[in-house]
């Protein structure tokens, strides 16, 4: 596991110092594979959030909450 | 001697890049503080996170690919050369992580500096991506605008960056290009890049009257924004240092003469950008006061728009022609933010294309003038500063390069539906989930007060 065992050496003899050298490409793939799938997971999940509230945002209910922002932002709050 | 001269030099090196790095952090702070004040309070957090997540968004892009296509690309590839072997700079490379220099064909030099010159152009990234993000608050979708920052911040960008912002670029090589603070690389290709977006995205509910006429959708705290503005200054400042490489043998055959230089290995010195930062600053900032009335926000982004005009020459203007070049670059872009404005409808809600886009055009094609007949590179052959190259330089940052592949992405979102929230969202406010969420537990906890106070 570990890639250096003793601090003695010639520090000039010492190169990559992190551990399990030569399996950079292991968490590569994990890396790259949790980045594309937390893009996906975002969009999903700001459509499902959208789509829910779009539904409550209608007709009286819209107008209540625009209302309601404008008194908010006025007011400072 | 030698052997100890180039470990220090190595380490200077190291560690000049690192506080570059912290000082540019301040940039995106400020784009972050300055954002959110100019958005309305019901999107305040909205806007926040969106400009937030840049950071690890963009970090991990650009460890993936971005900083490998800039070593690799700076042929085009096709143009002056094939693509250029840069182990060093693959996600995969062990100089990528803790290495102490030793086992390595690539040296202790890229083994130190690798991380902190890795950073250096990382946080340009974000710069990039930030500048496309103030534009377009208030109305885009997160994902969306997340995706349109990885493709600007780590590829597109970077692009541009090898071709025109490189020593061995074909841009430098064969128009002669030159861009020393990145007027062109850095500004005009966001700026490019947010009017696309901007087209396709549409303005903001309510900020047009039916006939055409821009309204003033107020921002909830102009203070804030100004005070964001001042931070970028501060960051840029380190910006500017990290353009630089800071020691560097430019004596060629004759004794060893050590300078700082630019990107593009040509002398310059820390004293030379100090003078021309701020007198493009202070010719901006005056500028700007003078031509909107003393309107604050646009007198603060008059002074980054001035440090951004005159940024392809500061390296070699006078203070003096730093100053003149940055107060006729901002009287110009401020027209023509409101001229494209009435004109097109363009909804920028920050002035991004104006101040980064027109400012970094203009930037790059008055250098071509200025400075017609110096060397571009430090390479023997390549050709000299001409208009003609700088004008097809910043066509490239502009629109190649920025607008082009923008709209191409923001065409292929909007047939998905994924680029703008849905209208009545954005009526309610983009944080109407979350201050629902926060009005509600105030309900359930004042009515549990109200019982205590009963009982």
């Amino acid at each position: 596991m570990s890639t250096i065992t003793t601090w003695s050496a010639n520090p000039t003899d010492i190169g990559p110092m992190y551990p399990f050298v030569g399996s950079e490409w292991i968490f590569l793939v994990i890396c790259v594979a949790g980045w594309l799938v937390w893009h996906i997971w975002q969009i999903k999940a700001e459509n499902a959030t959208y789509e829910e509230e779009s539904g409550k945002l209608q007709g009286e209910s819209l107008i209540e909450a625009i209302d309601h922002v404008w008194r908010t932002h006025r007011s400072g709050k | 001697m030698g052997v100890q001269l180039d470990a220090l030099v190595v380490i200077f090196t190291e560690f000049y890049y690192w506080v570059t790095v912290v000082f540019m952090f301040l940039i995106h702070v400020g784009f972050c503080m300055y954002e959110v004040s100019v958005s309305r309070r019901k999107n305040i957090a909205h806007t926040l996170m969106k400009n937030a997540m840049v950071v690890p968004i963009v970090t991990v892009s650009f460890f993936f690919f971005g900083w490998w296509i800039y070593f690799a690309v700076p042929n085009g590839p096709g143009i002056t050369g094939g693509l250029v072997e840069s182990p060093h700079a693959t996600a995969l490379s062990v100089v990528m992580g803790t290495h102490m220099g030793g086992e390595s064909e690539l040296g202790a030099g890229w083994a130190r500096i690798n991380g902190v010159f890795w950073a250096a152009f990382l946080l340009f990234s974000w710069t990039v991506a930030s500048i496309v993000s103030g534009a377009v608050i208030e109305r885009i979708r997160s994902g969306a605008f997340w995706i349109i920052a990885v493709m600007v911040g780590s590829f597109t960008w970077v692009i541009d960056a090898a071709w025109g912002w490189h020593p061995e670029g074909w841009m430098v090589q064969l128009l002669g290009y030159h861009d020393a603070y990145a007027s062109g690389v850095i500004h005009a290709i966001g700026g490019g890049t947010a009017l696309a977006v901007l087209i396709h995205l549409g303005p903001r509910q309510g900020k047009f009257a039916p006939d055409g006429t821009p309204r003033d959708l107020h921002p909830h705290n102009p203070w804030l924004a100004v005070i964001g503005l001042f931070l970028i200054y501060t960051g840029f400042w380190g910006f500017y240092a990290a353009c630089n490489v800071p020691i560097f043998d430019i004596s060629g055959d004759n004794p060893t003469f050590f300078s700082a230089t630019t990107i593009y290995l040509t002398p310059t010195t820390l004293g030379a950008i100090t003078f021309n930062f701020l007198m493009s600053l202070a010719g901006g900032m005056l500028m700007g006061h003078f031509v909107s009335k003393g309107d604050a926000y646009w007198t603060f982004s008059g002074g980054l728009a001035g440090i951004i005009a005159a940024s392809a020459g500061n390296d070699l203007y006078h203070p003096l022609q730093a100053m003149v070049i940055a107060g006729v670059g901002v009287w110009i872009i401020y027209k023509m933010h409101f001229w494209v404005e009435r004109k097109f409808q363009i909804d920028d809600a920050v002035g991004a294309v104006a101040v980064h886009g027109y400012a970094g055009v203009y930037g790059v094609v008055v250098a071509g003038f200025v400075l017609w007949g110096y060397p571009s590179s430090a390479t023997e052959g390549y050709a000299a500063i001409n208009p003609l190259g700088q004008i097809i330089g910043a066509f490239i940052m502009f629109f190649v390069l920025g607008f082009m592949p923008a709209w191409i992405l923001c065409w292929i979102l909007k047939k998905l539906d994924l680029l703008r929230v849905p209208k009545n969202i954005e009526l309610a406010g983009l944080d109407y989930v979350e201050n629902s969420i926060v009005e509600e537990q105030f309900g359930v906890i004042i009515e549990a007060e109200r019982n205590a106070a009963k009982s």
